[in-house]
């Protein structure tokens, strides 16, 4: 098993350095001068031209992308060319807030889908199976930005109430940050729950034909017993490798969420910096996330071996 | 089984886990389907006997001020940086114009006002002497340590201004400043190169804050730190970039008993419709909605205030004039004439707003009067002649069957770009947009680098800027465009230094730049502010560029 997880852990350096040669390819592809952008509408070409040497923008990519990369290995991710202010503080300052969402997302996500799945699963056909598809359809056809702005202009509009303005981190003020936080993970959560409600079910139903089920039936085990114990772990692997890629997405796909309910997240920050031609800054957090979704599969993969214990790894 | 044993029997039986199970996950989705769909509480009921009062520059309210309470605010963008030198975004605006003080500042009516400096005369046409206050301390923050502020701060921080690097994005206002000299330490004393009309106003200009040197030197930069003399005071470090920060009251600010209030609440909501939620909740103490946002905004909240400004944002088309088509100034008359820049108002901005010619109509003191730009060609209500006429100018000029152009544009000006290529359908004109982002957009617009082009720029507050970006040797020059004589007016407009010349010159360049057309100038429109019923003594000046310091005098109701 270290072998193992060594092995995986030492795959993760040319992802990453897959990753980071084709971020620093694309966002330097994309037209748009982030100089016209800091030196607004009077500067001269030579104005313009002096200041694109200073942000270091002159040099042959190759170049950039070298002086770059060696720094990032010293772990220094630069400064934002647009703050000035070190990109690595601003990546750890917002990693927590889209981390947070991504996974009362998940929980959101789990506490419908789980249960709503194994009934389904075991009235298939029956009126409530049909309501909690029906349900599914639903919400895995809403879009998620209406949904995330229906939860702030309807509570306002009914209740004269919107989560408290002001981002304030989980550990000065749990109370508030859950109120923040609670609305875009319930939109965002609906929405993926419906995914994983179908996956749970079409996992048990089929997990449910087994012989092994078959035979806990005929010991006569409770239902819950049968299902919880014996089929729900069976049918949990893909379920699992669901969480995880929706995890991953989740990082980077809470931008409109984060917008909407103005969540200092990742999402926003890629956003904005990709806008302002921001190279450090998207570069730097590209590599975070790609890494994050790295260590996420390879947690999905070991939780794997404690699931299904035929499972080895060697 | 008889009804009442039916009942005790159901008690007593243990309710099954998959009962409890398959009842709460019934009404779990049955919530949220409900929810969903939307069938709650109707708001209706709510009478809009709205008396919503409209204010032009005049306090809201009597009463005597009371001190305290904290304004809760949003920026409409979030401020990246907030460098008064080197910054101009409407984000940014929301500290600096808090923090830092200025030499003079722009009065309501677009008047400069005395500031920091106690007078100031004139004593030549290129020299201007300022005498300053005595006793103004920076705020009690390191390293400034609420040091007194003196004449030298004031040249530092007109050096820092004109700074000769690009993302000073002011410098080109203080290019015919000269010199600045200190004879002592109440006393400043500028000249400049040629004898300058808008100097005053580029000394009142709302981003010309006074810095104290330690604080440039000990940051490098005054990106995320704003320690001046202002009314309000920012802690250091306490600026989050995306998430806001909190202003507090400054005790020790020159103009004695203000600010009224404790603070100032700054929360960057980046989402439009989030913020008029958050004023609907009451988080919020101000929003600026458009026209139609407050026509839904006001059935909900009835006792707002409304003040209305003239903005300064306007609607151009550009054209650029070293190349066919537009070098033949026929062409140009013949756009300014086919463009009908009333029903693109209508339509963007449901009218509210009056139209343009080369300065905007809110800069009362400088525009065209609107009686006499409503008779200009291409103004007038008559468009079946208008575009006749542009037909023959265009047969004229050797297009009678109109030509091709492209455009670039961008999503943010994709409506009013809309309109205007339908409306240049019309006279055959045929526009082809090359859709980019907005960056890259302001960059092509910036370098001359398009044929055709409409866009909602930013407006000035002296004529200068408005009128130098037709100047043949200016950088702002994004139209190519050339004209000696046009060149000559627009000297003589900045070189006046009485103010009555200054006016007659001023008119007399933008009647003849409309004879020939650089751009188009299309419509300014109305901006309001909505505050709640509590925030008390709100004033808004005549135009977006003035009265920086409107939460100075504001004071809140509240118990």
């Amino acid at each position: 098993m270290r072998q193992y997880i060594l092995r995986r852990l030492v795959l993760l350096v040319p992802v990453v350095f897959g990753v980071s040669v084709l971020v620093f390819a694309i966002i330097h592809l994309i037209p748009g001068d982030i100089a016209v952008i800091l030196a607004g509408s009077h500067a001269s070409a030579a104005e313009l031209n002096d200041l694109r040497t200073r942000l270091g923008l002159n040099q042959p990519l190759p170049v950039q992308y070298v002086l770059w990369i060696w720094n990032v290995l010293h772990l220094d991710f630069g400064k934002s060319l647009i703050s000035g202010g070190p990109v690595i503080n601003e990546i750890l300052r917002r990693l927590p807030v889209t981390l947070e969402l991504a996974l009362l997302t998940l929980v959101v996500s789990l506490v419908i889908a789980i249960p709503a799945g194994i009934i389904s699963a075991t009235r298939q056909n029956s009126k409530i199976d049909y309501l909690a598809r029906f349900v599914s359809i639903f919400g895995l056809s809403i879009p998620g930005f209406w949904l995330g702005t229906l939860l702030i202009l309807l509570p306002s509009i009914w209740f004269r109430w919107t989560p408290p303005i002001r981002y304030v981190p989980f550990v000065d003020d749990p109370l508030v940050n859950l109120q923040q936080v609670f609305m875009p993970a319930i939109a965002m959560g609906a929405a993926m729950s419906a995914v994983m409600m179908r996956m749970t079910r079409s996992q048990l139903l089929e997990v449910m034909r087994h012989d092994y089920i078959r035979t806990a039936w005929a010991k006569g085990l409770r239902e819950r017993v049968v299902i919880v114990k014996h089929a729900l772990k069976n049918a949990m692997i893909p379920i699992i490798t669901i969480l995880g890629n929706q995890f991953g997405y989740l990082m980077g796909g809470t931008v409109i969420m984060e917008q909407v309910f103005s969540l200092p997240g990742v999402g926003r920050l890629m956003y904005e910096s990709i806008f302002f031609r921001d190279y450090p800054m998207v570069q730097g957090n590209v590599l975070f996330i790609a890494t994050i979704f790295v260590g996420v599969n390879l947690v999905v993969d070991l939780i794997y071996a404690w699931f299904d214990p035929r499972i080895r790894y060697t | 089984m008889a009804d009442g044993e039916y009942w005790s029997d159901f008690l007593r039986r243990r309710v099954s886990r998959r009962r409890m199970l398959k009842g709460g996950t019934v009404a779990g989705m049955g919530m949220v389907a409900a929810s969903l769909v939307g069938c709650g509480g109707d708001s209706g009921g709510t009478k809009s006997s709205a008396t919503v009062a409209t204010s032009q520059g005049t306090p809201a309210a009597a009463g005597e001020p009371k001190r305290g309470g904290i304004f809760n605010t949003s920026p409409t963008a979030d401020p990246i940086s907030i460098d008064p030198h080197t910054e101009t975004s409407s984000g940014s605006m929301a500290v600096t114009f808090m923090a830092y003080s200025k030499l003079m500042k722009m009065g309501p009516n677009l008047d400069p006002q005395l500031d920091l400096a106690e007078s100031w005369k004139q004593l030549d046409q290129k020299t201007y002497e300022f005498k300053l206050r005595q006793g103004v301390k920076f705020h009690d923050i390191a390293p400034a340590n609420g040091r007194e502020m003196v004449a030298d701060d004031v040249k530092f921080s007109f050096d820092r201004m004109r700074t000769n690097k690009a993302e000073f994005k002011r410098k080109h206002l203080y290019e015919f400043l000269d010199g600045i000299e200190t004879p002592d330490k109440y006393t400043v004393r500028f000249t400049t190169k040629i004898p300058f009309g808008p100097f005053i106003n580029y000394v009142a200009n709302n981003w010309a804050a006074i810095v104290p040197k330690e604080a440039v030197e000990q940051f490098g930069d005054l990106k995320n730190n704003a320690i001046g003399t202002g009314p309000f005071m920012l802690k250091p470090n306490t600026w989050q970039r995306g998430v806001g920060g909190k202003l507090d009251r400054n005790p020790n600010y020159f103009e004695k008993g203000l600010p009224y209030i404790d603070g100032i609440n700054l929360a960057v909501i980046p989402d439009a419709s989030t913020r008029l939620a958050a004023f609907r909740s009451k988080q919020l103490d101000i929003c600026a909605p458009t026209w139609e946002e407050w026509e839904t905004l006001k059935k909900d909240v009835p006792e707002a205030v409304v003040h209305t400004q003239h903005g300064f944002y306007q609607a151009n088309v550009g054209m650029t004039s070293d190349k066919k088509p537009f070098n033949d100034v026929r062409v140009r008359n013949a756009v300014a004439l086919a463009l009908d820049r009333q029903e693109v108002l209508d339509k963007l901005y449901q009218g509210k707003g009056k139209l343009n010619g080369p300065i905007a109509w809110g800069l009362e003191k400088w525009a065209i009067p609107q009686d006499e730009l409503l008779k200009s060609p291409g103004y007038g209500k008559n468009k079946t002649e208008d575009i006749a006429k542009a037909k023959q100018l265009l047969a004229d000029a050797g297009y009678p069957n109109g030509f091709k152009v492209t455009s670039p544009t961008t999503a943010l000006y994709l409506d009013l770009s809309t309109i205007v290529k339908d409306q240049m359908k019309k006279v055959g004109i045929d526009v082809q947009f090359e859709m980019l982002d907005l960056g890259a957009t302001l960059a092509k617009l910036y370098a001359a680098d398009y044929e055709f082009i409409a866009w909602l720029g930013n407006g000035y507050d002296d004529p200068y800027e408005w009128l130098v970006q037709m100047h043949s040797k200016s950088s702002a020059n994004r139209f190519k465009f050339s004209d000696p004589k046009a060149d000559d007016l627009i000297e003589k407009s900045y070189m006046a230094t009485d103010e009555k010349e200054r006016q007659k010159a001023v008119l007399e360049a933008q009647r003849y730049l409309m004879t020939v057309n650089p751009m188009c100038w299309l419509f300014s429109y109305d901006i309001y502010y909505v505050v709640q019923p509590w925030v008390k003594n709100y004033k808004r000046g005549a135009s977006a560029m003035t009265d920086a310091y409107q939460d100075t005098t504001v004071w809140l109701d509240k118990k």
